[in-house]
């Protein structure tokens, strides 16, 4: 019996031995072909046998490269249909498109590192902060014009280069669910003060007065920068902005948007899971019709919570202000944007590329499929219900999102480390401000 | 004695494969890791400047730091002391032959099969505030449902809960495997003299377990101190900062924080505490598994 | 004899109550995957109506088939390299102890407690340099490399265990002491190397940080990568993302059914002398 079962064991192995020998075989080839661009004598070889099989006219495009970005599903299937047409116009080229999803900062951090990057990434607004360093300028290129001239500040740096396509643009603002406003009699909120009133209303009742999934920290996080925006950005009574960028900001002005934060935890208007929940929980629980508000960026939130429930109706409404005469503004900054690579090898095939993503209709079905406003001028998408509430708002000021455009890079971290331990009640709010001052402060030392 | 081979080479180049691995994937990134943690690169960037001892002494005002470091220890010694009491528990319930014992050895061991990331998603789906399991139990209770992640201090026990139940079924081969290393004959003989089943436990089954404890304490030890997986998918470090270890915490400061000299000197650090322990605590055990025989 | 009797029934019933604590989470998980995202009832409660298209969803999405394929290759070749390299690392170390050659074993064991995650950066920058990063080759050799310690760890052991007039008796017969090795140490080692296989392999297999930066295309994606793009934030769909942790379970949990009895074999063979 023992013996049998050996032999068995034996024969089972090499049986396995030589299938995974065979497999291995055609993957290594495999991935050595895919891997030519990283090798030139390969590459080379690749393209002659390509232009011998398919009689490419000689000033064809030829080559692969690769684009990566962290965009949803639905933004990711769009611009995949569109490369897919791209590819089907220029036999030549092989484009590779993959999503990271949220490892995708890490991952791309890494390749920096190793100056090993994409040929086209996705920038999710730091082309120039972060990534500029590695981008090609792209003011030459034909498609600059069409660019919203309100959007320029998002995306140029100090001499006016930008570096990247910006594709759509997310708004970030305050999402309200239209059934309960009503049933609790209320107008949609101009300031924070009316916004807790609801809040307090609707608590008696059992609803949920700002909604937050803080098992992720950009939750929270996302809830300070948005409302930074009324708090800090956008006050009549000082000039924030230009004291973060010198570094003479009095970081005290801070303690208000954490004590409100705190105030929505202490004063119970938060979800009770509101440190645990995961994102992934969030239009799900939107479409249960107990949650008043959400503080976020993601506009997408008001179709999905549709999708699930019908009858969950949610609007969009532009951050609250301080008070009578504040402003209320939008906070507004490119989604997906694509920058090229500077050490790109094939910098042609790269900019046909962009080029043919920023033609009017592909511009239009990515933003209808994610549900944002375009970045470009006479795009004209149909957004659904959403678009009601854009025009309803539209000459509300779209501000340039508050970390990006006033905080050092590195500092979204801090702010989603304080988000995530104010709502846990872990942190105080002099805590707060002094760990956004030491980071800022050393976060400035490395620029 | 005869300690030179009789032909010329030296047996030694045997290992030289291993060596010559473990100097160009391991040895030499750790290198450049003590490189980076003089500087205050911030990970991505191809400027840097040297700051000397900067992080280092950084690390001894870190209030985060002191929290992850605190963690990493509960982590540890948290889940390698659960998990070997419940493992000989488990092993000596399920040594002998009885209706049921290999179907309860398949699905104890069952989670360790299973990638810590995985399978600290699906203990999501337990311990999740609104739907989640345990809470849908205390609701049908009649108990108020409790937010068990939203708590720093309680999130930490849980991921040592978590770990400590998905590995539990290593340790319990482990220790079946040493229980049946003992020959019958010791037991059968004790019990003879009358001894009682928890005298003998305590006298005659433990210290001749001890080589197995040994070998499951040191791999477990390890195992928890460099818990990342489950602490990733259940909490994020969260809430705050509060339940991080300190692989999150490298994780978070080289790639979130943008901190990469510092995270690399708490890299070193986290090698230094595993290296130190892990080397006390087998050293401990090997002298008391001597002793006894 | 009625009291043993009644002794086993004790035990079944702590077995029984051991099982249900430990199915749990798997039963939640399976439950979640049957159900539409709509369908906001209790966990607990049994999906009546199957809903299968979550399952065709992980398939299709997460390209899974694909997945499973390339993990298999890379836990092979890496399994191969760390066997092979893992044994012959551990003769002379366990048979030819000099000063040199314990501190060699020290510092392999010592490898075995570096964070992958604290060289993980220079590591890549590394694997740039080397043209590893999207080649399986260059994940196979880093995760065998980290698997080696605990390999050689384990047959050093067992070596030390085969009494070494055995080599020495063949040694005397005119063998050399490699041929020694080949001839009369290795074919002892079978059990032993089961265990590393099984250890190594399920370590492998469930690698994620190692494998989400030296595999970045999605052709070459394994499942650990496939399952997370489940559970990020560019999808939202929780019962796509059970049916694919269900999927990516399965082949790790049948082959541990089917192997039990190695399973506790090698245990026994390696890890308690």
């Amino acid at each position: 019996m023992r013996k049998q079962i050996k032999t068995w064991a034996v024969l089972g192995l090499a049986a396995a031995l030589t299938a995974s020998m065979a497999g291995c075989a055609s993957s290594q080839s495999g991935s050595s072909e895919t891997a030519a661009p990283q090798d030139p004598g390969k590459a080379q070889t690749a393209e002659t046998t390509k232009t011998e099989g398919s009689e490419a006219p000689a000033a064809a495009l030829e080559g692969e490269i690769e684009i990566v970005t962290n965009g949803n599903e639905e933004t990711f299937n769009a611009v995949n249909e569109i490369l897919n047409n791209f590819m089907a116009e220029n036999p030549g080229v092989t484009i590779s498109y993959t999503t990271q999803g949220s490892d995708y900062e890490q991952l791309m951090k890494a390749r920096m590192a190793s100056n090993d990057l994409p040929d086209i990434f996705a920038t999710h607004g730091w082309s120039v902060a972060r990534y500029s360093e590695y981008l090609t300028p792209l003011n030459d290129q034909p498609w600059y014009g069409s660019i919203e001239e309100s959007f320029m500040n998002n995306i140029a740096n100090d001499e006016g280069q930008i570096f990247v396509l910006p594709l759509n643009m997310d708004i970030g603002g305050l999402l309200y669910n239209k059934t309960l406003l009503e049933e609790l009699n209320a107008e949609i909120p101009k300031t924070w003060d009316q916004l807790l009133e609801i809040c307090e209303m609707g608590k008696a009742k059992g609803y949920t007065g700002v909604f937050i999934a803080g098992k992720d920290s950009r939750q929270p996080a996302s809830l300070l920068d948005v409302s930074a925006q009324t708090f800090i950005s956008v006050r009549k009574d000082a000039d924030y902005p230009s004291q973060l960028l010198d570094g003479t900001f009095d970081w005290n002005n801070w303690a208000p948007l954490s004590q409100f934060l705190l105030d929505l935890k202490t004063k119970g208007y938060l979800n009770p899971d509101c440190v645990t929940c995961d994102p992934i929980d969030v239009a799900p629980r939107m479409s249960e019709n107990k949650v008043l508000f959400v503080i976020t960026s993601s506009m997408d939130l008001i179709r999905q919570a549709a999708e699930l429930n019908p009858d969950a109706k949610y609007g969009l409404a532009p951050v609250p202000s301080l008070g009578e005469g504040y402003e209320n503004v939008f906070a507004g900054g490119e989604r997906e944007a694509y920058g090229i690579w500077k050490d790109t090898k094939h910098m042609d095939i790269c900019s046909a590329v962009l080029e043919y993503l920023a033609r009017p209709e592909n511009v239009k079905k990515v933003c209808e499929a994610s549900g944002k406003r375009s970045a470009l001028k006479d795009i004209n998408p149909d957004l659904g219900e959403i678009a009601e509430d854009y025009k309803t708002y539209a000459d509300i000021r779209i501000c340039p999102v508050f970390d990006r455009a006033y905080l050092p890079s590195g500092m979204w971290s801090t702010m989603r480390t304080i988000g995530s331990s104010l709502i846990a009640e872990e942190m105080t709010v002099e805590e707060s401000v002094k760990t956004m001052e030491t980071d800022y402060n050393t976060l400035r030392e490395q620029q | 004695m005869k300690q030179k081979s009789r032909k010329g080479i030296s047996i030694d180049i045997l290992y030289l494969p291993a060596v010559i691995l473990l100097t160009v994937f391991v040895v030499y990134p750790l290198l450049s890791g003590v490189q980076i943690s003089f500087t205050n690169w911030n990970g991505y960037s191809s400027t840097y400047k040297y700051i000397g001892f900067a992080n280092y002494k950084k690390i001894f005002h870190d209030k985060m730091f002191y929290t992850a470091l605190k963690n990493t220890v509960i982590y540890g010694v948290g889940s390698t002391t659960l998990q070997t009491i419940i493992g000989i528990s488990y092993a000596l319930l399920l040594q002998k032959r009885f209706p049921g014992q290999t179907l309860a050895r398949v699905i104890i061991y069952l989670p360790a099969m299973i990638a810590s990331l995985i399978m600290g998603y699906i203990s999501y789906f337990l311990v999740q505030y609104n739907h989640g399991a345990i809470n849908d139990i205390m609701i049908a209770l009649g108990k108020e449902p409790v937010d068990w992640m939203a708590n720093g201090e309680r999130a930490v026990w849980i991921i040592v809960v978590i770990n400590a139940l998905q590995f539990v079924g290593k340790t319990m081969i482990v220790m079946i495997a040493g229980l049946q290393g003992i020959p019958d004959s010791y037991n059968e003989a004790a019990s003879i003299d009358g001894a009682a089943y928890l005298q003998r436990l305590r006298y005659i089954t433990l210290p001749l377990l001890l080589p197995a404890i040994t070998t499951s304490v040191v791999l477990n030890l390890i195992g928890g101190l460099k818990l990342f997986g489950i602490i990733l998918a259940t909490t994020s470090g969260g809430p705050g900062y509060s339940s991080h270890s300190l692989s999150t915490l490298i994780n978070y400061l080289y790639f979130q924080n943008q901190n990469a000299g510092y995270s690399s000197s708490v890299g070193l650090f986290l090698f230094l505490i595993i290296m130190i322990l892990g080397t006390i605590v087998r050293n401990f055990l090997e002298k008391k598994a001597e002793g006894i025989s | 004899m009625k009291q043993k009797k009644n002794l086993k029934w004790i035990k079944t019933l702590a077995a029984l109550l051991i099982i249900a604590l430990h199915i749990c989470p798997f039963y939640i998980m399976i439950n979640i995957s049957l159900k539409e995202m709509s369908d906001r009832s209790s966990r607990w409660i049994p999906a009546f109506k199957p809903y299968f298209q979550n399952y065709v969803n992980a398939m299709n999405t997460g390209n899974l088939g694909n997945a499973i394929l390339n993990t298999w290759i890379i836990v092979f070749f890496s399994v191969m390299i760390v066997v092979v390299v893992g044994a012959m690392a551990a003769y002379p170390l366990s048979r030819h102890i000099t000063r040199r050659n314990q501190i060699i074993l020290t510092f392999i064991v010592g490898v075995m407690m570096v964070p992958q995650l604290s060289i993980l950066v220079p590591l890549y920058k590394e694997m740039v340099a080397l043209k590893g990063i999207n080649h399986i080759w260059g994940i196979v050799l880093v995760s065998a490399t980290f698997h080696l310690p605990l390999s050689i760890y384990m047959f050093t052991n067992f070596i030390k265990t085969i009494p070494s007039d055995l080599d020495e008796a063949a040694m005397i017969d005119g063998c050399s002491r490699f041929q020694a090795f080949f001839r009369i140490i290795l074919p002892c080692l079978k059990s032993t190397t089961v265990s590393v296989i099984i250890l190594t392999g399920v370590g492998i297999w469930n690698d994620y940080q190692f494998q989400l930066y030296f595999l970045q295309k999605p052709a070459l994606r394994t499942i650990t990568l496939a399952i997370t793009t489940f559970f990020t934030d560019s999808r939202q769909d929780m019962g796509a993302a059970a049916a694919a942790a269900f999927i990516v379970v399965l082949p790790p949990v049948l082959l541990y059914i089917c192997l039990q009895k190695y399973f506790v074999q090698g245990a026994m063979d390696s890890a308690v002398k």
